[in-house]
C-alpha cells in the first residue's frame, strides 16, 4: 500500500517525453499534425492550450492531469495551471 | 500516488511496480526507444510500445492519471508544484480575492525567492527576468514584498480583516483596492536597487516620515554600493539623532552584502 501523506498526496505520477519520444507520444494519444503544423486529434479538433490558442507540435509541452489540460512549452503556461486548478 | 500502478499493471513485472509503489520514485521517463523508471531502463520494444499503448486507453478518460510533461519543462513544473503545495492556504485565500493575472504574479515571484533560497543565482536572474517582462508595471515589486516576509506577514493577513470587517461583496473590492494602492507606494518599507539614486532615496524616507502611525520604515538593500547610499542619506538627515534605529548587516545566500535599516517610528 504507498504511503500518502499530506505533503505528497498532491504529488502525482509525471511521465516525462523529450523530442526524440514526440512522435511516439503523438502517436499513443492519437494527435496528428495538419498543414500548419498544428496538433490535431482524431476527430481533427485542433488541440488548444487552456487559453484556447493552438499548440505547433514543435512547441508541446505535454497534458497534466486534472482536466487533461494541453501546454505549449511556455513556462507561464505552468504558472496559470498552478493559479487555476482548485 | 493516485493510479501509476494501476498503469502500469500488466505492463511491467508485479515486482517492480510493488518496489516503485514503495519508493519516492513517481517520474516514468520515456525516451525513443527506452523507458526509465527510477534505476530502472527498458530497453526491449515490446515493453516500451506497451506502456506508450496504454496512453491509448487513456485518452478518452476524462482524466489522466498522471502528468504528461515534456522534460524542458519538468524542473520548473517540479518547482511550481513545490511552491503551491507549500504556500497551499496563502494562493486559496488570494485566489479567493484577487484576479488570476495578481495571483500569478505572486506565484513567479515566489518561484523566483525559492530559486535564490536554492543558490541558484542564474536561474533566479533568469526567472526575475521573465517576471519583469510579464509583469512590467509590478512584477519587481511584488517580488521585494515576497521575499522580504511582508507578503505573508502583513499584506495576506489583512485579507481577514476586509473579510471580517465587510460585506461578502465589498470585501473583495476594498482588498483589491488596497492591494493596488500597496503596490503603488508600501508606506513601510523602502526597497533600494542599483537604479535608486540617493536623491530617491531621500525623497522615499521623506515622505514616509511625515506619515502619521506607521510603527517603522526599513530601508532594504543588497550590494556595497547600494548600502553607502543608505548610509549616506541617513547621515545627511541625522536619523539616528532623531529617532531609535536598528542597523542590521547580513550576507545573502548568493554571498552578498545586505542591509534592513529600520526607523522605529512609535512605541506600541
Amino acid at each position: 500500500m504507498a504511503m500518502v501523506n499530506k505533503e505528497t498526496e498532491e504529488l502525482y505520477p509525471i511521465v516525462v517525453f523529450d523530442d526524440s519520444s514526440m512522435n511516439r507520444i503523438y502517436k499513443a494519444l492519437a494527435l496528428r499534425k495538419n498543414e500548419n503544423d498544428e496538433l490535431i486529434d482524431e476527430k481533427d479538433r485542433v488541440l488548444t492550450n487552456q487559453d484556447f490558442e493552438t499548440i505547433k507540435s514543435s512547441n508541446f509541452g505535454g497534458i497534466l492531469r486534472g482536466s487533461k489540460v494541453s501546454i505549449t512549452k511556455d513556462k507561464l503556461e505552468l504558472v496559470k495551471y498552478f493559479v487555476r486548478k482548485k | 500516488m493516485i493510479g501509476f500502478f494501476d498503469f502500469l499493471k500488466g505492463v511491467l513485472p508485479d515486482a517492480l511496480v510493488k518496489s516503485v509503489n514503495k519508493s519516492n520514485n513517481r517520474t516514468l521517463i520515456i525516451k525513443d526507444s527506452v523507458v526509465i523508471i527510477g534505476e530502472n531502463k527498458f530497453t526491449d520494444k515490446k515493453t516500451v510500445d506497451s506502456i506508450t499503448d496504454r496512453f491509448y486507453e487513456l485518452r478518452k478518460m476524462e482524466t489522466f492519471p498522471f502528468h504528461l510533461i515534456h522534460e524542458d519543462l519538468l524542473d520548473d513544473f517540479i518547482a511550481y508544484e513545490d511552491i503551491s503545495i507549500r504556500d497551499k492556504s496563502n494562493l486559496k485565500l488570494l485566489k479567493n480575492v484577487l484576479p488570476y493575472d495578481e495571483v500569478e504574479c505572486i506565484l513567479m515571484a515566489r518561484r523566483v525567492l525559492l530559486a535564490h533560497d536554492k543558490k541558484e543565482t542564474k536561474l533566479a536572474n533568469e526567472l526575475m527576468k521573465q517576471l519583469e517582462d510579464n509583469y512590467p508595471k509590478h512584477g519587481k515589486k511584488v517580488y521585494n514584498l515576497v521575499s522580504c516576509g511582508y507578503f505573508d506577514e502583513m499584506i495576506l493577513p489583512f485579507i481577514e480583516v476586509y473579510k471580517s470587517n465587510l460585506s461578502p461583496e465589498e470585501y473583495i473590492k476594498e482588498y483589491n483596492r488596497f492591494y493596488s494602492e500597496l503596490l503603488k507606494f508600501f508606506p513601510i518599507a523602502i526597497f533600494v536597487g542599483n537604479n535608486t539614486t540617493e536623491d530617491n532615496i531621500r525623497k522615499k524616507l521623506l515622505e514616509r516620515l511625515k506619515l502619521k502611525d506607521i510603527p517603522f520604515i526599513r530601508l532594504h538593500t543588497i550590494g556595497e554600493m547600494n548600502i553607502t547610499k543608505i548610509e549616506n542619506i541617513v547621515s545627511e538627515l541625522e536619523i539616528d539623532k532623531s529617532y531609535t534605529i536598528k542597523n542590521e548587516k547580513f550576507i545573502t545566500s548568493s554571498g552578498i552584502n545586505a542591509q534592513i535599516y529600520e526607523i522605529k517610528l512609535k512605541r506600541y
